[in-house]
């Protein structure tokens, strides 16, 4: 590893030779104009104008009557994304690629009345590597190492949050070790994903932390994918409490493990992963404290545990079926908690009660060269805790499941 | 000058008009489109809570101490990595109609957050029209969203806010002509503020319970805001005159903005307590719109020198209710004793840096700012603490109690062709005021707080 890092360190200086040839760049516009046709049968905790669907929402009983069921539905052209791909430009030995990638994704105005699409920015990194060297290196925001691969399903969330979702800030290191195999080292920050806290949503528990780190290992063969990676979190959720500095940093580590087999028209994917304040991947988490030291001012905090997996399919290429199948389910904080309702964050994208859930995607899509009709059917169901919480963050009541049913269609002019 | 300026733009018009009859006789040259930008990635860690803007990129100054049990609680360290600012921009060129050429560039960034996402945002979109080889000289014409002529020139950093509020900051809407006639070229235009925006006084009416009455009475209550309305009621446009002077390696410029604008607002009645001791207060019962309008004269001197991969750059400012140019500045409201009305007074500040580049592949880089509030220019009206309404607005983008501030940017820059990586150290030092303001609305003593920056780049051009 020391050698590896030693020589990718020498190619970076080689390429300030003297003498460095200089390769222009190469530019490619690409993107999508995509329109989303989408129906519910009952009320939803979504994103984006309800195209981003995480969960159903809870009962809302008036005079025994649900007033959260009932059909909705909205046609948007929202997500139609732009990127700019850079490629080609060497240096000496080093060879630099780059992408600009957004959506219409944000919608600027108040709160209540945000009705203009704006440009949000998916991706812009930089990658660099050298001739002769195993070392490749990605700066910018790109896609987490964690969420990389995604499950066959065409609706906007892509699995969240039974797949974790997340682009962010990164310094990301691939090591070629041969054989197929690799070594990536990521530090990541955050952007649009963002974990929960005393304070909402914040980058700040991140801001006064330490940075995000990943590291894995993967194989790629002529069928077969294999990942399994590892992600570390230090964030400071309080930084002062009680008019002083407070103590403590929230440690989490979050295994995964991925694979893919690809044979002809054939795909089939699975991800597992176990996941402690799994939030800022968009996964259904939060954290809690532990306990409060008042004479040192120091805090301990517990991770909300969860296991989320998907399996999903593909097949056909001209005409294709896709599938996929998620489950979730929380497992509790590694500690006790000590406040359930005032020091204890859940992900606030969707009803903190829910407990575990489950959904299944059957999809047909037809491609008639870069145009894509799809249609999705997306059940999803989700179980509600009742009672109280537990030391440990469960509820204690007999749990309710709620279904909701979506039906997506979906056309795709790719350019 | 007045004939010389006359007779430029009678020559320009003339080669409007012959462009308009020839264009019907002579072929049209296409445009030529070239897409360019950036990735750029910042990493960077604070030493105390900053005043910034874009997730704290665009580092502005630091914050005042928040003292508790004697302990400053935003004396604490704090880190971001993101990949914000990165840029794309569309830049045309080589269209040809007649004698006149046309260029532009329409540009943006991801720069703006709408909510946690990274929001595209247009820096510049404007049309660059060339007549050149006239009698008299080339005759430019930009018209559209471009750097302020005061704003131009810039340090050598590399952190976002590049020089400011040592630097004047600022993009905006403008027609602004450069005539260039030998090794001068005179500049002259106007200006609109659209993203960089004066400050000034708004107010809100809330019902409060008047326990005596037994009923819920208006209240007005008094704060400063940014806004475009200032100067969109002010009907002068921002006005800029300059010139320019380049031999060799030498540039200078020289030039002064005008700017004035009406800050419309219900003011309350201003009652004179005494003649004698100039004493005056503010009767809140009684509003009345205050139609007075703020005058502001900034002028500046630039200096360049270029030799090798050597390069030198020096700026002054003395700049009046400067805080639409992103300077720590503002205005003040003072009392006319003569026509007993309410006008205003700008803040005067004195903005400087120094800077310079040598290298070309390995490039070392410093820029020394300095800046100070000077005062208004005529006495601040009855500051008192128990007033509701605070008489002076200043640019909220820091804390405006900072009085004066020193900032330091030892810079490393490694440069793979079209591959930059920079380490920077950024000093800033900023005075903050205590107590009382006095009458030229500055405060008598004060303490200074330091935030150390360090920031480390990458930027990958295309």
């Amino acid at each position: 590893m020391k050698k590896t890092l030693l020589i990718s360190l020498a190619a970076l200086l080689a390429g300030s030779a003297a003498f460095a040839q200089e390769t222009p760049a190469k530019f490619k516009l690409y993107g999508f104009i995509r329109n989303y046709f989408i129906a519910d049968t009952r009320e939803v905790n979504a994103g984006t104008n309800d195209l981003y669907f995480y969960m159903p929402k809870d009962h809302k009983m008036e005079n025994g009557v649900d007033l959260n069921e009932g059909f909705n539905w909205r046609y948007l052209s929202l997500t139609t994304r732009l990127g700019l791909d850079v490629s080609g430009y060497k240096f000496g030995s080093m060879n630099l690629s780059g992408k600009v990638e957004a959506d219409f994704y944000s919608l600027s105005g108040t709160s209540t009345s945000a009705i203009v699409p704006q440009l949000r920015l998916r991706q812009a990194y930089v990658k660099l590597d050298w001739d002769e060297s195993p070392l490749a290196l990605t700066l910018g925001q790109a896609w987490h190492p964690v969420a990389v691969d995604l499950p066959h399903i065409t609706n906007l969330e892509s699995g969240a949050p039974f797949n974790p979702f997340s682009r962010t800030p990164q310094v990301t290191a691939d090591v070629n070790l041969g054989g197929g195999f690799s070594l990536t080292a990521s530090l990541l920050y955050l952007n649009h994903f963002l974990p929960t806290g005393p304070n909402g949503k914040s980058v700040e528990y991140y801001k006064y932390g330490l940075p995000e780190f990943y590291v894995g290992f993967g194989y790629k063969g002529s069928k077969l994918v294999a990942k399994a990676g590892l992600d570390m979190v230090n964030m400071r959720p309080y930084r002062t409490y009680d008019n002083k500095f407070a103590k403590g940093l929230l440690t989490t580590f979050s295994p995964f493990v991925y694979l893919q087999f690809t044979d002809g028209k054939f795909q089939l994917r699975a991800k597992s992963i176990l996941a402690q304040a799994g939030e800022h991947m968009n996964l259904l988490s939060g954290y809690g404290v532990a306990s409060y030291n008042a004479s040192s001012n120091t805090f301990t905090y517990t991770p909300m545990q969860d296991w989320a997996s998907f399996v999903s399919f593909q097949y056909g290429k001209k005409v294709q079926v896709m599938g996929t199948l998620g489950y979730f389910k929380q497992l509790g904080t590694t500690a006790d908690l000590m406040d359930v309702t005032n020091m204890f964050w859940m992900n606030t994208a969707a009803d903190a009660r829910i407990q575990q859930a489950f959904r299944a995607t059957p999809t047909i899509a037809w491609n008639i060269g870069k145009f894509t009709v799809s249609l999705e059917y997306n059940l999803t169901a989700a179980e509600f805790g009742r009672g109280n919480r537990n030391a440990r963050g469960i509820y204690d009541g007999t749990p309710e499941w709620i279904m909701n049913h979506r039906f997506i269609c979906m056309t795709k002019f790719t350019f | 000058m007045r004939k010389t300026l006359l007779v430029g733009l009678i020559a320009a018009l003339a080669a409007m008009c012959a462009g308009t009859v020839s264009a019907q006789q002579k072929v049209e040259t296409p445009s030529k489109f070239k897409v360019y930008g950036f990735v750029r990635n910042y990493l960077v860690f604070d030493t105390h809570e900053v005043s910034a803007g874009t997730q704290d990129l665009y580092f502005y100054m630091p914050k005042d101490r928040k003292l508790v049990d004697g302990v400053d609680q935003n004396a604490n360290m704090s880190f971001r990595m993101l990949a914000l600012t990165s840029r794309l921009g569309l830049s045309f060129s080589g269209y040809r109609i007649g004698d006149l050429q046309v260029s532009g560039a329409v540009e943006g960034d991801f720069y703006c957050m709408s909510g946690s996402t990274a929001a595209f945002r247009m820096r510049q979109a404007y049309a660059s029209l060339l007549w050149d080889n006239l009698e008299l000289g080339d005759l430019t014409l930009n018209v559209g969203q471009t750097w302020h002529p005061l704003a131009a020139d810039m340090p050598h950093i590399t952190n976002l806010e590049t020089g400011a509020p040592f630097n004047p900051f600022n993009r905006s809407p403008q027609i602004m002509a450069h005539w260039a006639v030998g090794k001068f070229t005179w500049t002259g235009g106007i200006l609109y503020p659209m993203q960089y925006l004066p400050v000034g006084p708004t107010q809100s009416t809330s019902p409060v319970w008047n326990a005596s009455e037994e009923q819920y009475e208006p209240k007005t209550t008094y704060s400063t805001t940014k806004s475009g309305d200032f100067a969109k009621y002010g009907l002068i446009p921002e006005v800029y005159l300059g010139v320019s002077f380049q031999h060799k390696g030498f540039l200078a410029r020289a030039g002064v903005n005008f700017f004035s604008i009406m800050p419309r607002w219900q003011a309350p009645q201003v009652r004179v307590v005494s003649e004698e001791t100039k004493e005056l207060a503010f009767n809140y019962d009684i509003l009345s719109e205050n139609k007075a309008r703020l005058f502001a004269l900034s002028p500046f001197l630039f200096l360049q020198f270029t030799h090798g991969s050597f390069q030198i750059r020096a700026k002054s400012i003395l700049a009046q209710s400067g805080e639409h140019l992103n300077l720590l500045s503002g205005y003040a409201a003072t009392y006319n004793w003569s026509k007993h009305v309410l006008e205003y007074t700008p803040m005067q500040d004195w903005a400087s840096f120094v800077s310079f580049q040598w290298g070309k592949k390995f490039q070392v880089m410093c820029m020394a700012g300095y800046m100070q509030q000077l005062g208004t220019t005529r006495t601040v009206f009855a500051h008192r603490a128990t007033e509701r309404l605070n008489t002076i607005w200043l640019n909220t983008a820091a804390d405006n109690k900072i009085q004066r501030a020193v900032r330091a940017t030892p810079t490393l820059a490694y440069n793979l062709g079209k591959l930059t990586f920079a380490l920077e150290y950024n000093c800033t030092a900023a005075w903050f005021g205590e107590g009382d303001r006095n009458v030229g609305g500055l405060y008598d003593t004060g303490h200074w707080v330091l935030n150390h920056r360090v920031e480390q780049m990458i930027r990958f051009n295309f």
